[in-house]
């Protein structure tokens, strides 16, 4: 009901300042017919999705797609059957929608948002590419359907060689995994890009979330490539077939600007998306680490530490990254952030042992048996508690 | 069949075999890779750099998409696993002859992670062990590459004179792992270190 009041008050209002609206061209609960080339487009995409729901990379967490599902559905009430969300393990910057209306955000997404009204931002720029049926007028294009074919036969790499798929795509999608290429080949025109993301600033205002957090993501982009150690690779598809984040971020600002001054909920939702993350946190910063990229590495945790995230787990990541870079004063950073993390309510118990280390090579022996005998009473079944026993016989 | 045909069939079959790689067989007698001197216990096939993780000294069983044993020799304070030569997008952890045993499985983890974008699933056991007559260790991780394929790891190693030797041990996870690991591992256990 909110949703629909928030409708009504917003189309007001938006006619009132010259927004047009974009109107949706799917009926809620279309499936197309097998005879038809559409349909045909969605048994090859249900294949896809069998073979994504066994992927080792799927994230299967109930709690964390009820949540996912829950944003879907305050955007697009009267579609929220219709479309499916899909969280992949993946430490990059990315999120993907099919023509049957599955929908693929990667973990290294909800690193980079700041919270739930920045997420909606982009799973409302997805809802955008189902609705507005920007795949079937690709896959319409001759072109596309030729692409389409030779990568059902051939692969991914044989769609290179004949021509279909570009390079830079074909080459991130074979580094992040066979999940991506289907994604991959409907990588959508610029137009169809800059389509989504008006439809997806109007759903996020019609569900009565702060529109100006749309263009902050871009912001929050530009100065991540801007710290990045490896500039070269981007590791995101974004980059290959968006318009560029500068351009984003002023469009949107733009639309913000013009839907803003009605009446609205302007809710940025921060505590309620640090809470959904928080139980993958741990594991996602762990797989961001491991991309190697130092200065990515650290612009990603930084902003982490204005959020409401569980910050013990943010303190002992930041020590990590300074410890293993190990240039001249790491030791000092990384020792203070342990630090940090272990003075928190819950500490990290990881972090107990990683100071332990420090102490360690320091020639601390009593503080580091101290910080061991810490970690493995919150950790009496750790995997290395072999070797912490061996540390303590020093 | 024509004589144009058929050698142009002999000549296909040719330039097939000349793309294939070229394994040797490992004799079953002692081997030295560098300092590290190891005896076999089966059958091993010698990878050819061209077809091995940073052009490193590899065997395999099967084949290298589904178990290898890679052997990271000589490894001096400041150096990576790898060359990152070449692949200015790649970034490899360096070696430091302080480094604890679990900074040195933290190396071998994020260096496969960075060279094969694989995702660390899980870190297993770390446990001392001796290897080459050096306190040493072991440990086990699982990690998930592009392909989707779940793959398992055994590491060991240890420091001599601040110098790094360590072999991993990979292969699918399903089956390749557990049906070689014995092996593998006992063979590495008895190893010896100049």
């Amino acid at each position: 009901m909110r949703v629909l009041v928030s409708a009504l008050l917003i189309t007001c209002a938006i006619q009132a300042h010259g927004f047009e609206q974009l109107p949706s061209l799917v009926k809620p609960g279309f499936a197309p017919s097998t005879h038809e080339l559409e349909g045909g487009l969605w048994m090859v995409m249900a294949n896809a999705e069998e073979d994504l729901q066994r992927s080792p990379l799927l994230i299967d967490r109930p709690d964390l797609n009820r949540y996912l599902m829950d944003i879907v559905c305050r955007l697009v009430e009267s579609y929220c059957g219709d479309i499916r969300v899909y969280v992949i393990r993946t430490p990059h910057f990315n999120a993907t929608m099919a023509p049957n209306g599955m929908m693929q955000i990667w973990t290294g997404l909800l690193i980079r948002v700041r919270n739930e009204a920045q997420l909606a931002a982009i799973i409302g720029h997805e809802i955008g590419h189902y609705l507005r049926r920007h795949s079937l007028q690709r896959y319409e294009d001759l072109k596309m359907k030729a692409t389409f074919s030779t990568v059902i036969a051939l692969g991914l790499g044989g769609a290179v060689a004949a021509g279909g798929v570009s390079p830079d795509i074909a080459n991130l999608a074979s580094s992040v995994g066979n999940f991506a290429l289907l994604a991959s080949i409907f990588s959508y025109s610029r137009s169809h890009e800059s389509e989504a993301d008006k439809f997806g600033i109007q759903l996020l205002d019609t569900a009565g979330y702060d529109v100006d957090q749309a263009s902050l993501v871009w912001g929050q982009i530009l100065k991540e490539e801007d710290s990045a150690t490896q500039k070269k690779s981007s590791g995101s598809l974004f980059f290959s077939s968006h318009p560029s984040p500068s351009k984003r971020l002023e469009t949107l600002a733009s639309y913000a600007n013009d839907l803003t001054e009605h009446e609205q909920l302007h809710e940025q939702g921060a505590t309620d998306f640090a809470q959904a993350i928080n139980p993958l946190l741990f594991t996602v910063l762990e797989d961001q680490l491991n991309t190697g990229d130092f200065g990515r590495s650290r612009f990603v945790l930084e902003q982490l530490q204005s959020g409401e995230h569980d910050q013990s787990i943010v303190s002992f990541f930041l020590g990590e990254l300074y410890r293993s870079r190990n240039e001249e004063g790491d030791r000092d950073r990384a020792a203070a952030y342990f630090r940090q993390a272990i003075s928190s309510d819950s500490p990290t118990p990881q972090a107990y042992r990683a100071l332990g280390m420090i102490e360690l090579k320091n020639k601390n022996l009593d503080a580091a048996k101290a910080r061991f005998r810490e970690y493995l009473s919150l950790q009496p079944e750790a995997k290395d508690r072999k070797m912490i026993e061996f540390y303590l016989e020093y | 069949m024509g004589p144009i045909l058929r050698s142009g069939i002999i000549a296909l079959l040719l330039g097939l075999a000349a793309c294939a790689p070229q394994y040797a067989v490992v004799e079953n007698t002692q081997q030295q890779i560098g300092p590290l001197g190891v005896n076999p216990t089966q059958q091993w096939n010698e990878v050819p750099k061209t077809h091995s993780i940073g052009r490193k000294p590899t065997w395999t069983v099967n084949g290298v998409t589904l178990d290898s044993l890679t052997f990271f020799v000589d490894v001096k304070d400041g150096e990576a696993l790898l060359s990152s030569q070449g692949k200015e997008d790649k970034s490899y952890p360096t070696y430091a002859s302080d480094m604890l045993p679990h900074e040195l499985v933290e190396m071998v983890e994020k260096t496969f992670a960075v060279e094969l974008s694989a995702n660390i699933s899980e870190s297993g056991e770390l446990a001392p062990v001796t290897f080459g007559g050096q306190p040493g260790f072991e440990f086990e991780f699982r990690y998930i590459t592009p392909d989707e394929l779940k793959r398992r790891a055994y590491v060991i190693g240890a420091i001599k004179n601040e110098t790094l030797n360590v072999v991993v041990f990979q292969a699918a996870a399903l089956h390749y792992f557990d049906k070689i690991l014995p092996s593998a591992r006992s063979m590495l256990r008895g190893a010896s270190v100049e």
